[in-house]
């Protein structure tokens, strides 16, 4: 256990030594403090309830954003370490495979959790300024269920990445693959949801939808089927990023 | 057999030529491989699994679709499938709403299984779609069991009002529950109740189209709510028909013969349900029968200054505690009604007396006028007149009247007998189908044929959020959210970059 906790640490360290982080920090906090600017000029009018719980983590911008920037957290993971040889070095030490992939994977995670800190700071701000005349909003549950569905959902797009980090040397490839996947994923599945003729494909692209999920989870929907969607098919990937390690081993 | 080995042989042969390193490299890909392809069957598995057994929360304080216990539990006992088709249109105010109350209605029930449809993008399916259910107009749910459908409107799911200076109507109450849930019920429900209306006396006929007397309306919105409706005439008749669901005496205006009234009382005796609207001056031959049941006559007019338009028209605004009017909340307008009150003491014995309650009062402005003849009505309480102030006492003008639904009857479950009595036909005439008219009939005859779980679920008032804010207060939050928290990272990033640098 002191093992993984070692390789965390060692992994923040480097996540947070590194200024790409805080370019992808600095513009995603203009796009989620600019998104909750604009809930706030929309509440100034008068809008419903649901709708405006659901634009504190998804609406139309916050979505597709997350595909975008998650590859730029993972793409390094596993490319850099490749390409500076230290992948192999650390294999022929007793750190076992399934540990360096969590260390890696949470080690991301906590990064992009730091992504989202600070709508907790524009909501206490909303509710010192202007508290509104409702009572229930921001409403504390759909937020609790929100933020749950934000960390599940950037669970398994990290993971999807961080799968992508270990088929490569190259941080760009791994970034433009992780970008095609997400953002094809999520808008196939969207159209698969919504427009597809067919109710069976309509199903799976429920199942599958990001895009829907969220949007249930930020007015404080938890599902199971979803919980488990998300985590199973995390759990996969991370497998997968596994094997792939251990190949490299032999 | 012998080409097989060789070919085995082969193939060893060239793999041996191979470095045993690279043999190896293969077989752990291999490996590798269909160890991550069983895991993604597993990983489905698992999915399938979760699938069959969902389990649905709801975190946020908010009860706005959250289906009530009658939904559930209708819902629960669920066994044909329910298709319901949704023609909504992404941009609908009204879309979100449907959406989210429906999954819940599909969480609860895997006979349920819905389908979306937009009219402006899905042109092929509307139009195919809409020659299968009859549709006219946009925005409309159906739902559909195979033999029979229902096609739900968007004025069925929500209450709208139109405001001055704002072309679309503000939605003012969601009532997308009651609605689908009627919908369902109505559907499930299988035979269809037949609604007996009587004429011979000069009754109001649903079979009139006339534009202000008639009840063609009235008939047309039985219909609609999956009942069957039919003219009963007594003279031919040795009483009342064995499939009679309940019986409506529309507004007669001559005197039936004792051997009606007999026919009539023994049906309502025998669990029936009975709805009798009676007019102002009109003798009608039923009196003595509903003074046995409890209800007081009185041979007037009832005035109230203080609600109404013309001066022969009474809007009622106060409404009593009954499942009746539980859901009013729009004006009724009566059009010269007589008073209709709870007799002050009721014969028989305890068990089998019946239960008077008063639907609604007219104001405490009100009295109930007993010399219709003068030309000037005035009140008069040394000639007979009722004020409408009295507390203990005040003018009703419809009642409900049930008997034999005392809990206290051993293992055997008797139907109550119920009536409800009106001091007033025209109010649901063709002519005067505005406000609550429509919904206090359809509300009052539902409840005569217990299907009050149509009528009891209660509309929800859009929730809305409105912050004031000012300018500055808005100007100040920009600021916050979009400068300063960023510039937080910008300042570490570069305090980052700084001390690499050194």
């Amino acid at each position: 256990m002191s093992v993984f906790l070692c390789l965390l640490k060692k992994e923040l360290r480097t996540c947070f030594y590194s200024p790409i982080a805080y370019v992808v920090m600095f513009f995603f906090w203009i796009l989620t403090g600019g998104n909750f600017y604009w809930l706030l000029i929309n509440l100034a009018h008068g809008e419903s309830l649901t709708t405006a719980s659901q634009w504190m983590f998804s609406g139309f911008v916050l979505p597709f954003a997350i595909p975008v920037i998650v590859p730029l957290i993972t793409m390094r993971l596993f490319a850099e370490e490749r390409k500076l040889g230290t992948l192999e070095a650390l294999l022929t030490t007793s750190v076992k495979v399934p540990e360096l992939v969590l260390a890696k994977f949470f080690g991301a995670l906590v990064f992009y959790i730091v992504l989202w800190l600070p709508s907790i700071a524009y909501t206490y701000f909303q509710i010192k300024t202007a508290p509104a005349e409702v009572t229930g909003f921001p409403d504390l549950g759909a937020l609790q269920a929100g933020a749950l569905g934000v960390i599940l959902v950037g669970a398994l797009y990290i993971a999807i990445g961080l799968f992508m980090s270990t088929l490569t040397s190259n941080q760009i490839v791994a970034a433009i693959s992780g970008f095609a996947i997400l953002i094809g994923s999520l808008f196939v599945s969207m159209y698969m949801a919504y427009t597809a003729q067919s109710q069976s494909i309509r199903i799976v692209g429920q199942y599958y939808s990001s895009f829907a999920h969220m949007m249930e989870f930020s007015r404080g929907i938890v599902d199971s089927r979803v919980v488990v969607m998300y985590l199973s098919h995390a759990a996969w990937f991370l497998f997968a990023a596994v094997r792939v390690v251990e190949g490299r081993r032999v | 057999m012998l080409r097989g080995s060789c070919l085995l042989q082969y193939a060893w042969w060239k793999v041996d030529g191979f470095r045993r390193i690279d043999m190896k490299r293969f077989l752990t890909n291999l490996n590798s491989i269909v160890a991550v392809l069983l895991a993604f069957v597993l990983v489905q598995m698992i999915s399938f699994l979760a699938m069959r057994n969902p389990v649905r929360m709801n975190l946020s304080g908010r009860t706005y679709y959250q289906l009530s216990e009658k939904t559930r539990n209708l819902l629960r006992d669920l066994e044909h499938e329910v298709r319901i088709t949704v023609f909504f249109q992404e941009e609908h105010a009204l879309h979100d709403d449907v959406k989210n109350l429906l999954a819940e209605y599909e969480y609860h029930s895997r006979n349920i299984r819905v389908e979306w449809v937009d009219p402006a993008r899905d042109v092929a399916l509307t139009k195919k779609l809409a020659g299968q259910y009859n549709l006219t107009e946009a925005q409309v749910v159906v739902f559909d069991v195979g033999e029979s459908f229902r096609v739900i409107k968007q004025t069925d799911i929500a209450e709208m009002k139109r405001v001055k200076g704002i072309k679309e109507p503000v939605i003012t109450a969601f009532k997308g529950e009651q609605a689908f849930t009627s919908a369902i019920y109505g559907l499930i429900q299988g035979d269809t109740p037949k609604v007996y209306f009587l004429v011979g006396h000069g009754e109001q006929r649903i079979t009139d189209f006339d534009q202000m007397a008639g009840y063609s309306d009235i008939g047309t919105a039985l219909l609609q709510d999956n009942l069957e409706v039919e003219e009963l005439m007594l003279s031919g008749e040795k009483g009342i028909p064995e499939d009679a669901a309940a019986l409506v005496i529309p507004g007669p205006s001559k005197k039936m013969s004792s051997i009606e009234v007999e026919m009539i009382e023994d049906y309502l005796s025998r669990s029936g349900r009975v709805f009798i609207l009676l007019d102002a001056l009109k003798e009608t031959g039923l009196e003595s029968m509903l003074e046995r049941w409890g209800v007081e006559l009185r041979n007037d007019i009832v005035v109230d200054p203080e609600n109404t338009l013309r001066g022969s028209d009474v809007h009622i605004r106060r409404y009593n505690a009954h499942p009746i009017c539980m859901e009013m909340n729009s004006i009724v307008q009566f059009i010269l009604p007589r008073s209709i009150m709870p007799s002050e003491q009721a014969g028989g014995s305890s068990e089998d007396r019946p239960s008077v309650v008063p639907l609604f009062f007219t104001s405490e402005k009100s009295w109930s006028e007993m010399q219709v003849e003068e030309s000037t009505a005035k009140f008069e309480p040394e000639k007979g007149d009722i004020a409408g102030d009295d507390s203990e006492r005040p003018i009703s003008l419809g009642v409900a009247i049930e008997r034999g639904a005392s809990e206290t009857m051993l293992d055997v479950q008797i139907r109550p007998s119920r009536m409800v009595v009106f001091g007033d036909s025209d109010f649901a005439g063709n002519g005067s189908m505005v406000g609550g008219n429509k919904d206090l009939f359809m509300s009052a005859l539902n409840w005569l044929l217990e299907r009050e779980e149509l009528i009891a679920i209660a509309p929800k008032p859009i929730e809305e959020v409105r912050l004031s804010l000012s300018r500055s207060e808005l100007q100040k939050l920009f600021w916050i959210n979009v400068a300063a928290i960023p510039g937080v990272a910008m300042v570490l990033g570069l305090l980052v970059w700084a001390r690499r640098r050194k």
